[in-house]
């Protein structure tokens, strides 16, 4: 005899949590890049596995959603692969790999290629929330930093990179000033990301799990990433184009080939890769 | 600048620690470039003071008056426990150094040295990394730093490196008024005579205010135009410092002055 089914509620979380959860969102949307703390709760996974982004998709998803889960641009991965059957199971979405047919789209690492349009909400999963973190550990304080808009801090580890390497080393988690206002760490995503974040017509929402905060960018905010007046911010370029589809202009990876050191770059995001192929090949 | 009106002026002000005041009944007025020296044996309320005065610790009782380049009319004296937190901290930013002790409290260890001497600067929304550089090089010189530590972190340099780095940080931004808290204390006796050297001539040079908290009448004696003898929260004397050191009215300063190592 089997033994009695567990019946989660729709979306895995309870409605309380979901109400808090969606009370955070609305906070964080009404004042863009600002951290919102809010009550973390157990998901099934460990946290630093996406706990956070988890949350905020069971509190936005519906039975009516198609979601996408990716990490590092790929579908394929585990992590992705068991986000989307999770909620397949507990909220009876449907899950693609395409971006343009997806409303929902949790991500790990990277903005999809295929640009984002209205009505699609991107959910990230966020490490540490808080971009002054490495140079001021008191949360205190940087509360107050940011309450206070002095962002002097930030121009450090700005100059550090420069004075070190001649240029901006950080090349992931590159601090924006969103609408103007706050500094915001735009969780892992390389800098060459950055530029999608700006006026992007989606609604893009954080999430970080272990440290228990949520913050949001509505559709169409100024998304600025910092820089010398001497020193602009100058996003990663790769040299080469992805070496299966042909694109340019596309966040590339380096995979390694055999053990002599061949290595060959592809494209990060999969479901650009692929339609960019079978394009290709129905062309010819 | 208005010289008719003194820079700081404290009035029967005190700081408490729950029922216990640190300091009480403190009166004096500061002028522009005046160099002010605190002096009492260490638990009576010297560095207490300080914290109150730099809008560290909160003031408890009486009033602590700032005359701010800030504001519209200069010559207006404002209460500084009537300032907002943000304003406050305007001050630390534009118009106020503070000098710990330890220079590990006041620099960044692991920043490099220039982006110490920086750091102020981009708070106070300097953009340009080139004259940001060159503001830290022309400092460096300034307080005798080899030019080409400027990429080292101060983690790396002597205890009195650090201190004048600590010092370069809070001068970069062209303050009014410099605390200092036993600037000098912990250092070895040729290396506290050369920077006490180095900030006389910078107080000089700069005109500035200074308020320094010290245990040393030596130090007391050598960059200081006024001293205050504390004891147990109080100022029991007062005056300038050649007078006070050399004709001791009060029986605690008397001890105090006698107690010096004679060589």
């Amino acid at each position: 005899m089997s033994a009695p089914r567990i019946v989660y509620n729709e979306g895995y979380l309870d409605e309380q949590t979901k109400r808090v959860v969606r009370r955070a969102l609305l906070k964080g949307v009404a004042i863009p890049g600002f951290q919102v703390p809010f009550a973390s709760r157990e998901v099934p996974m460990p946290r630093g596995w996406g706990t956070g982004g988890v949350q905020v998709t069971a509190s936005v998803i519906g039975a009516s959603d198609t979601l996408k889960v990716i990490d590092q641009g790929a579908d394929d991965t585990t992590n992705a692969v068991s986000i989307r059957q999770f909620f397949e199971k507990v909220a009876g979405t449907d899950s693609t790999t395409r971006t343009d047919e997806a409303t929902v789209i949790q991500t790990r690492h990277r903005i999809p290629e295929t640009p984002l349009s209205d009505g699609q909400i991107i959910v990230y999963q966020v490490p540490i929330p808080e971009p002054l973190r490495f140079l001021e550990p008191r949360e205190t304080e940087t509360r107050r930093l940011h309450a206070l808009e002095e962002y002097g801090l930030m121009y450090v580890k700005l100059y550090e990179d420069i004075a070190r390497f001649g240029h901006f080393a950080t090349t992931y988690d590159y601090p924006v000033l969103v609408n103007g206002r706050y500094v915001m760490a735009p969780s892992p995503i390389p800098s060459f990301d950055n530029a999608k974040m700006h006026q992007s017509p989606a609604l893009q929402l954080f999430g970080a799990g272990r440290e228990k905060r949520i913050y949001a960018i509505p559709p169409y905010t100024d998304v600025e990433s910092l820089g010398f007046e001497d020193f602009p911010f100058e996003p990663q370029r790769f040299a080469t184009p992805c070496e299966i589809c042909g694109s340019e202009g596309v966040y590339l990876d380096e995979v390694v080939m055999d053990d002599r050191g061949t290595v060959m770059y592809a494209c990060s995001d999969t479901d650009h890769c692929e339609r960019t192929a079978a394009q290709k090949e129905a062309v010819l | 600048m208005n010289d008719e009106q003194p820079l700081l002026s404290v009035a029967g002000a005190g700081h408490s620690y729950g029922d216990a005041f640190g300091c009480r009944d403190v009166s004096f007025d500061l002028w522009p470039g005046e160099v002010l020296a605190i002096v009492g044996e260490s638990g009576s309320g010297k560095s207490t003071l300080l914290g109150m005065l730099s809008q560290r610790l909160s003031i408890d009782e009486g009033t602590v008056r700032y005359r701010r380049s800030s504001a519209a009319d200069t010559a207006e004296l404002v209460d500084l426990s009537l300032l907002s937190e943000r304003e406050v901290r305007g001050l630390w930013r534009t118009e106020w150094g503070y000098v710990h002790q330890n220079a590990m409290d006041g620099l960044r260890m692991q920043v490099s040295a220039g982006g110490n001497i920086g750091e102020p600067l981009m708070a106070n929304g300097w953009r340009h990394y080139g004259r940001i550089r060159e503001q830290a090089e022309q400092w460096l010189a300034r307080v005798e730093i080899p030019a080409d530590r400027i990429d080292d972190a101060p983690i790396t340099f002597s205890g009195g490196m650090r201190q004048r780095l600590q010092i370069a940080r809070n001068l970069v931004f062209g303050p009014r008024l410099v605390f200092m808290d036993e600037p000098t204390s912990g250092l070895d006796v040729s290396v506290q005579a050369r920077l006490l050297d180095l900030i006389r001539s910078l107080v000089a040079d700069l005109g500035l205010a200074v308020v320094i908290v010290t245990h040393d009448l030596a130090v007391a004696r050598l960059i200081s135009h006024r001293t205050l003898v504390m004891k147990d929260g109080a100022v029991i004397e007062s005056g300038l410092t050649d007078r006070v050191l050399d004709d001791p009215q009060a029986a605690y300063t008397q001890l105090l002055v006698s107690s010096i190592l004679q060589d």
